[in-house]
């Protein structure tokens, strides 16, 4: 069996890049894609640092016509895609009533939008292939709600809702589709919104059972385990890693 | 992929045969020790248990009845004399009567009731004192789908395998200061050779998106998942293997 190759998105930083890391110590070629060229370009280094094989697209999730220039690439240098990750996310945390329009826009079309046209994009490569695993990255406040996120909560339900339809549509052609939603983690994101919320993370380490944020390591282990062929009879599922801050 | 089993003693109830055979089995493979718990079928426990010795590990045979806390702690007792501590827990055991709510007789629903959710409290009760004291720990209930989608012929085990499923979400919020997971795995159906004519298996299949039954290897997996360190961060957590039958939540 060839080298399954792997396309992430938002793998410049944070999450993505913790995934990327991940699935490249299992053998798996990345494809690093991010609107920050910079940011990828550094993924990349650290997978070939480590002997394993990774390159960077600029990739625009939120943009069809860019995220078809990134899957045509990407299939030129590798040939194939099997996996896809929907990691690229971002949320800006306000009140719902405080928030505008065109923020709204904005968070849907990346968390929400960019995940289906990577599947628009990619998914007939692995349909064409007869194999393929895709994980959405959503989140617990889609599951359970979460103060100042309205619309990323929606957009992440979203992601959810369509992680069931799409696993029902492509259980026939071998492709398993499942989510991760992770809980509240030491990422990037959560740096930012931590930075305007005082005492949020102190709140948020008392109110979940392990006492701590997840780290990135945490939540590409789960990743790691959909992309498995241990996993190969799981799809439409939601796996929620949040130190048991939810339980639904 | 190091799981980080090696040396690690893994305790898998109703190991005899079956699910609960692949997945004692696959721990060792990773280099876990195996206390395998069985109730009645011995004669296929020490098969399972020449399997597994050749494998490398050590294996402890223990005979018990979870519906039985003085069983279980007997049980704890032997385990601790052939192997030490028990760092994780594998609740395959489990049992079920097939039909409808009325068909049963007054009181004939207790056993199923006494297996499938006081045999996880047994357990909890008896051996997370001695996790909690080593600060680590992992705990893992199977049930089936049936709990979470309601069966009307599974009507009192999918009852009481909810209450289990509940029961672990407060249990691990209890512990999870003690840095033990406790998660369920509920499954769809698996192809244990039961003989189901063509017309009813494609019956089956077609609420199956994934159109084939489960197999072993496919419980092992998420098994070996939860076990690992790759999922020290999930708890409370109850998950699906089952083809894409149910999609909840």
């Amino acid at each position: 069996m060839s080298q399954r190759v792997a396309f992430v998105t938002g793998a410049g930083s944070g999450l993505g890049r913790e995934i990327s890391e991940v699935l490249a110590s299992k053998s798996i070629k990345v494809i690093v894609a991010d609107i920050n060229m910079a940011g990828a370009e550094e993924t990349v280094s650290i997978i070939r640092e480590s002997g394993n094989e990774a390159i960077a697209v600029l990739c625009d999730v939120t943009d069809l016509e860019n995220v078809k220039n990134a899957v045509d690439e990407s299939v030129r240098q590798y040939g194939k895609i099997d996996i896809l990750v929907n990691n690229a996310g971002w949320d800006k945390v306000e009140p719902f009533l405080k928030s505008e329009p065109s923020i709204w826009q904005k968070i849907i079309n990346i968390n929400l939008i960019g995940q289906l046209n990577t599947s628009k994009q990619i998914l007939p490569i692995m349909i064409e292939n007869g194999y393929g695993k895709v994980v959405n990255i959503a989140s617990d406040a889609a599951r359970v709600g979460s103060s100042g996120e309205a619309v990323y909560s929606a957009a992440k339900g979203g992601v959810i809702a369509f992680t069931k339809t799409i696993a029902r549509e492509m259980a026939r052609h071998k492709i398993n589709v499942n989510c991760v939603a992770p809980g509240p983690s030491n990422t990037p994101l959560f740096k930012e919104i931590g930075e305007q919320h005082e005492g949020l993370t102190v709140a948020l380490e008392k109110a979940i059972p392990f006492r701590r944020l997840a780290q990135p390591s945490d939540i590409a282990g789960a990743v790691a385990y959909f992309v498995s062929d241990e996993a190969e009879y799981v799809t439409g599922q939601t796996l929620s890693v949040s130190g048991g801050l939810t339980m639904i | 992929m190091n799981l980080g089993l090696e040396g690690r003693t893994v305790l898998v109830t109703g190991a005899a045969k079956g699910i609960g055979r692949a997945i004692a089995t696959s721990i060792a493979e990773e280099g876990g020790n195996i206390a395998l718990h069985y109730q009645t079928s011995e004669k296929e426990a020490l098969e399972t248990a020449n399997v597994i010795e050749k494998l490398g590990v050590k294996v402890a045979l223990v005979k018990g009845d979870l519906a039985s806390i003085d069983d279980v702690q007997t049980m704890k007792k032997t385990i601790e004399k052939q192997l030490g501590t028990v760092h994780s827990i594998v609740n395959n055991a489990g049992y079920a009567q097939y039909k409808s709510f009325f068909k049963y007789e007054p009181g004939e629903w207790t056993r199923e009731v006494d297996v499938c959710f006081y045999g996880v409290l047994h357990l909890a009760h008896t051996f997370m004192p001695d996790m909690m004291n080593s600060n680590e720990g992992k705990l893992i209930n199977i049930i089936g789908d049936s709990a979470r989608t309601g069966d009307r012929n599974l009507i009192i085990s999918g009852a009481a395998r909810s209450g289990a499923t509940s029961f672990l979400k407060s249990l691990s919020q209890e512990v999870g200061r003690y840095n033990i997971q406790c998660n369920t795995v509920s499954l769809g159906l698996i192809d244990q050779g039961q003989e189901f004519d063509a017309a009813m298996l494609e019956k089956i299949l077609k609420q199956y998106p994934l159109k084939r039954l489960g197999n072993a290897g496919d419980v092992q997996g998420i098994i070996l998942f939860l076990l690992s360190a790759w999922s020290d961060w999930i708890t409370g957590q109850v998950i699906s293997v089952n083809g894409g039958q149910s999609m909840i939540g």
